[in-house]
């Protein structure tokens, strides 16, 4: 009996500690971001704020432009979820089971390079691209390069979710005489909810929290994203404003979060799905 | 596909391309061949050797330790107790965070003059006086390192979580009456049957470390002294900041060969599993 009281024992400190690990410092930012120009540079550092002031919020998102970085972020995030899933729909109910053609394979191969390119080897070439057709600075060329790289993984999570669907079902309503297009409209797309929210929430997420290629591809309050801004004030010239950069961190994350832990089922079956399904 | 085309295997093969070339955006003159002059610079350069040698330390250190903490906190939560969903929640919550806010976060919390983590430490009695845990060139890296566990255990634990999952409670039952400890159901039935589980955890991280970027560049951007320059500060600097498109390029796809000799390890160990469940 004892060793079974040991055993609970350790596994609550152990949960707790996991717990203590993870959200201190997220927790510590927040409370941050409340604390008053003094507060921010004492030590021993204070943990709770003396009063909740919400200058470094007012500071950032109405005296400042970052609320322009709020709306570009929100912006591309979700033109570019769009336009992912749209693609990606389509091509992953080309790629699945009912329908064969002879560069299926070898062009589902192509998407699963392409899913693992890394940024950093794309941005350099892409840079004269971009500049080229005129796009450098604009919320198209990251709409367009974030649905690019968010497409292959997209197209693969939807595609292994569309082959789970019993073939009778489809057959059935083909002889009904349903298009191959109805069958994806009324038939398959309707079945499949939980993979389109589990698409909905990996691309949005990843395209939000993306930096390399906004940092590269963006200059001005055109198109610059949140977490580019961050970074240009993290290095800031007349010393770093941690107040602000609390308060801008908390906003850039709030969406994050929601979204994250409201579709948790979703986000979880897709990125097991995403890393292990074939 | 087209869209993929352009984005994604076009500046691949055109970053091989220019990689071949001297080009200096900075100098006006036009791209000048020189065949492989700028790989044979880069292996005769240090600084692209140590960044080489930084790259491979990061990704094999933060793995390591992502695999142990990750597989500890994955057999943790597949436990029965009390808030376990909650934890299981809550555990995903660094690896949704933005990667800008991380860096910012945690330059914050190591902050030399007045950051938390100093005052607990030194509260604890591990350290006797404040540590500039960033700027100090023989810790820099770990720190990172230390970062990136904190960002991406959550990944791994998920995957092994998943793996976990699917092992029938009955071996455990039968290993119970066959009069297996816990550590020999762990070595006998556990381990073999997650072994699939952590090769994906382990080959996804590794593909993902190698093009490691946005926490470095809002840290540290490669200091002090060059002492966290990874391959992907080091292409982004020469391409965007020195000017030198060719060297970069090249920097950029000695990359991309990286990743996909371990994307293409991962494709054929995908490729067996799926051998298997048939």
């Amino acid at each position: 009996m004892g060793r079974k009281i040991g055993y609970k024992i350790f596994l609550y400190t152990t949960a707790i500690f996991i717990l203590v690990t993870i959200l201190f410092p997220i927790l510590w930012i927040f409370l941050t971001s409340f604390k008053s120009e003094s507060e921010l540079s004492t030590f021993p550092p204070v943990l709770w704020p003396s009063q909740f002031n919400f200058n470094n919020y007012i500071e950032v998102l109405i005296e400042s432009k970052y609320g322009v970085f709020a709306i570009n972020s929100l912006i591309i995030g979700i033109a570019a979820t769009t336009l992912v899933l749209i693609l990606a729909v389509l091509s992953a109910y080309g790629y699945s089971k009912f329908f064969r053609f002879k560069e299926q394979k070898l062009s589902l191969v192509a998407v699963l390079i392409a899913r693992m390119a890394p940024p950093i080897a794309i941005v350099v070439p892409l840079y004269q691209v971009v500049q080229r057709l005129g796009l450098y600075d604009t919320k198209i060329a990251l709409i367009l390069i974030y649905s690019a790289v968010a497409y292959p993984l997209a197209t693969w999570l939807l595609k292994t979710f569309f082959d789970d669907i019993p073939e009778s079902v489809v057959e059935s309503a083909i002889i009904d005489g349903c298009s191959k297009l109805q069958v994806l409209i009324k038939i398959i797309l309707p079945l499949s909810t939980p993979a389109l929210a589990s698409t909905v929430t990996i691309t949005f997420l990843t395209v939000w929290n993306r930096f390399l290629i906004a940092l590269t591809f963006s200059a001005t309050t055109n198109s610059k994203t949140l977490p580019v801004a961050i970074s240009a004030l993290s290095h800031a010239e007349y010393g770093v404003q941690w107040g602000n950069l609390s308060a801008i961190s908390i906003v850039t994350v709030i969406p994050v979060f929601l979204i994250g832990l409201g579709a948790q089922k979703y986000l979880t079956a897709g990125l097991t799905a995403g890393a292990e399904k074939y | 596909m087209l869209l993929l085309l352009l984005v994604l295997f076009f500046p691949i093969t055109r970053a091989l391309f220019l990689s071949f070339f001297e080009y200096n955006l900075a100098t006006f003159e036009g791209a000048e061949f020189i065949g492989f002059k700028n790989y044979l610079d880069l292996f005769s350069n240090s600084s692209f050797l140590s960044a080489l040698w930084q790259t491979l330390y990061f990704v094999g250190a933060s793995i390591f330790l992502e695999f142990v903490f990750g597989l500890g906190i994955a057999l943790i939560l597949h436990q029965q107790f009390k808030g376990r969903n909650l934890v299981r929640g809550l555990v995903l919550l660094p690896w949704m965070t933005t990667p800008v806010v991380i860096g910012f976060m945690f330059s914050r919390l190591l902050n030399a003059s007045y950051g938390v983590v100093n005052y607990i430490f030194m509260s604890l009695g591990i350290i006797s006086q404040p540590v500039a845990w960033l700027s100090d060139p023989d810790l820099a890296l770990q720190v990172i390192v230390a970062i990136d566990v904190w960002r991406e255990t959550p990944f791994v634990t998920l995957i092994l979580l998943s793996g976990l999952q699917v092992i029938p409670m009955e071996l455990y039952e039968t290993a119970r009456i066959d009069g297996a400890g816990p550590w020999a159901r762990f070595r006998h039935v556990t381990f073999p049957l997650i072994k699939p589980a952590i090769a994906i955890a382990l080959l996804m991280r590794t593909m993902i470390a190698l093009r490691f970027f946005d926490i470095v560049w809002v840290t540290t951007r490669g200091g002090p002294g060059g002492s966290t320059e990874l391959l992907g500060t080091l292409a982004y600097k020469k391409a965007f900041q020195g000017f030198r498109i060719g060297y970069g390029s090249a920097v950029s796809f000695i990359i991309f060969v990286l990743s996909l000799i371990i994307s293409l390890v991962y494709i054929s160990r995908l490729h067996e599993q799926r051998g298997r469940d048939i």
